[in-house]
């Protein structure tokens, strides 16, 4: 098998699980906000209301699709694809487990094992202010266009934050590519060598960068619905709308992700080393084929359920804490996280100059 | 890397420089100033994609971060705040003369890049696509110190004009 027939496979099924989790998150987004309101939630489609994703994505696509009389024909159709487009890309560098093994040959489980794969990410996670931006112009209507300019400053506001922090993370692991860095975090013997541990304060500051990004409450200002009806998505409906829907929960699975790489070690299993993990089922007697697919197995799981911790984190803050005005969102994102980044940035300096000292 | 090189272009490669030609036509000829922008982040997009397709992920993924991403989001974030119409555009007075100068240049700058692009050797031009993140900082910060140091200074001037400019005219006195 080439790289490219098996790179090919890997982006189907990661587009596939990806997919696959939006609807997922739904569900449990609605179930967890009425759990947390003490009321039950949608429960009636299929057992525990588990088909209510499959009823949603009907209804949305037998809706009337209206496009606004003045609106700009080619971009306001544009915007939605924008919106989905960037979040899918960017998953295609996150190394989602360690290697297959398929007649001697290790294969990545990731769709592209790039050497600056979070530059990419970076880069890539970038574009998505632009379906904001034309959404909000193509749709001819001033709730539209203040949420689109709300989102775009907000946006580039917080990029700066997570930038110094990359530059932080970089001096750390002292490199770009992702499967190196998750392999630089593998399995101590104590604690494990994640990067929470080493870069604290970056993981903070990122992680209310990632709320900001991905526009969840409490910083969901540019659709603020008291004050701008639905911000930049008021005229979308129907399947377009849906589009929209679904970039932003692809958006939370790529910060979640990009998280769990960079922090948590990404698809390490806490405590076990991958070798001992393929070791393990070689004595239990499988092939290193099967071997190298059960040990990807778990760590794939792994990976998901870290995922998943900061997804739900995602929709917990959401039904906990209220927006924020617009001043507190600059003063946060500049004032706070910005200065505290950049601290961040000397601290790091100075401990990796001095380290070969100590 | 080399190897890339050396083959016949791919099929990514001829898709990825028909739509660099493509936006940059819409570029070109598009009267709406937003259309113009999301066109020319699509040309951007599209180059960047091209040098994906000859293994260089890095200049690749700095060209879509820092043009495509941040260039391009304050252009529209201007157009939009200056509310330039699209008739305002068409009658922009002896815009014929500015555009045929302009064409005049492109086909000039393209036939340069032609003639210097015939002249290197296929092997010089490997090894420099074989250079790593780590190599380029290397580079900007020992032999083009003065050089990159240099264009900083540039931008940051450049930022203040465009904050002087933004806040009104010369030494007008303003309450904010």
């Amino acid at each position: 098998m080439t790289l490219g027939l098996w790179s090919a496979i890997m982006a189907v099924a990661v587009g596939a699980a990806v997919m696959t989790g939006v609807p997922l998150m739904v569900i449990v987004e609605r179930r967890g906000s009425a759990w947390m309101q003490r009321r039950s939630g949608p429960n009636r489609g299929g057992p525990w209301g588990l088909m209510q994703p499959l009823a949603d994505a009907v209804k949305f696509a037998f809706k009337e699709e209206n496009i606004p009389a003045k609106a700009h024909p080619i971009l306001f159709v544009l915007a939605p694809a924008l919106a989905v487009f960037p979040p899918l890309i960017a998953f295609s560098v996150i190394p989602v487990a360690g290697s297959v093994n398929i007649g001697g040959v290790d294969y990545p489980v990731q769709v592209a094992n790039m050497s600056v794969g979070l530059l990419f990410l970076m880069a890539i996670t970038s574009l998505h202010v632009f379906s904001v931006l034309t959404a909000g112009w193509a749709s001819n209507n001033k709730f539209s266009l203040l949420g689109a300019l709300r989102s775009s400053s907000q946006m580039i506001s917080y990029e700066i934050a997570i930038g110094i922090c990359v530059v932080s993370l970089v001096l750390t692991y002292g490199t770009l590519d992702l499967r190196e860095i998750v392999k630089l975090q593998e399995a101590g013997s104590q604690l494990p060598a994640w990067g929470l541990f080493m870069q604290p304060l970056a993981f903070l500051i990122l992680w209310v960068c990632a709320f900001a990004e991905t526009n969840r409450l409490p910083f969901d200002l540019p659709e603020g619905e008291s004050e701008l009806v639905a911000g930049y998505h008021t005229e979308y409906s129907g399947m377009k709308f849906a589009l929209f829907f679904m970039g932003e929960y692809a958006a939370m699975f790529v910060a979640s992700a990009f998280l769990t790489t960079l922090f948590l070690g990404g698809y390490n299993v806490p405590f076990i080393s991958e070798e001992t993990l393929r070791n393990f089922f070689l004595a239990k007697g499988l092939g290193l084929s099967m071997a190298s697919v059960a040990t990807c197995a778990l760590q794939a799981l792994s990976f998901s359920i870290k995922v998943f911790f900061f997804m739900w984190v995602y929709v917990w803050i959401r039904w906990t804490l209220p927006r924020f005005r617009y001043d507190q969102l600059m003063y946060l994102g500049w004032k706070l996280l910005l200065p505290l980044g950049v601290l961040n940035v000397f601290l790091t300096i100075a401990y990796t100059y001095l380290r070969p000292h100590l | 890397m080399n190897a890339v090189l050396n083959e016949a272009p791919s099929i990514f490669m001829w898709i990825a420089s028909a739509f660099a030609v493509f936006f940059s036509c819409v570029v070109y000829w598009s009267n709406n100033p937003i259309a113009c922008a999301v066109a020319l982040m699509g040309t951007l997009f599209s180059t960047a994609a091209l040098y994906f397709a000859i293994g260089n992920y890095f200049i690749g993924a700095v060209q879509i971060l820092v043009y495509a991403g941040a260039i391009a989001v304050l252009f529209v974030f201007i157009v939009m705040l200056l509310d330039l119409k699209p008739h305002k555009l068409r009658s922009l007075p002896g815009q014929g003369a500015y555009l045929s100068f302009v064409t005049i240049v492109a086909a000039g700058l393209a036939a340069l890049l032609f003639c210097t692009l015939a002249k290197t050797p296929s092997e010089e031009a490997g090894t420099a696509f074989q250079l790593s993140a780590k190599n380029y900082s290397e580079y900007f910060l020992s032999h083009y110190q003065v050089a990159f140091q240099a264009a900083g200074l540039l931008v940051f001037a450049a930022i203040l004009g465009a904050i002087q400019l933004a806040r009104g005219h010369f030494g007008k006195k303003e309450n904010t």
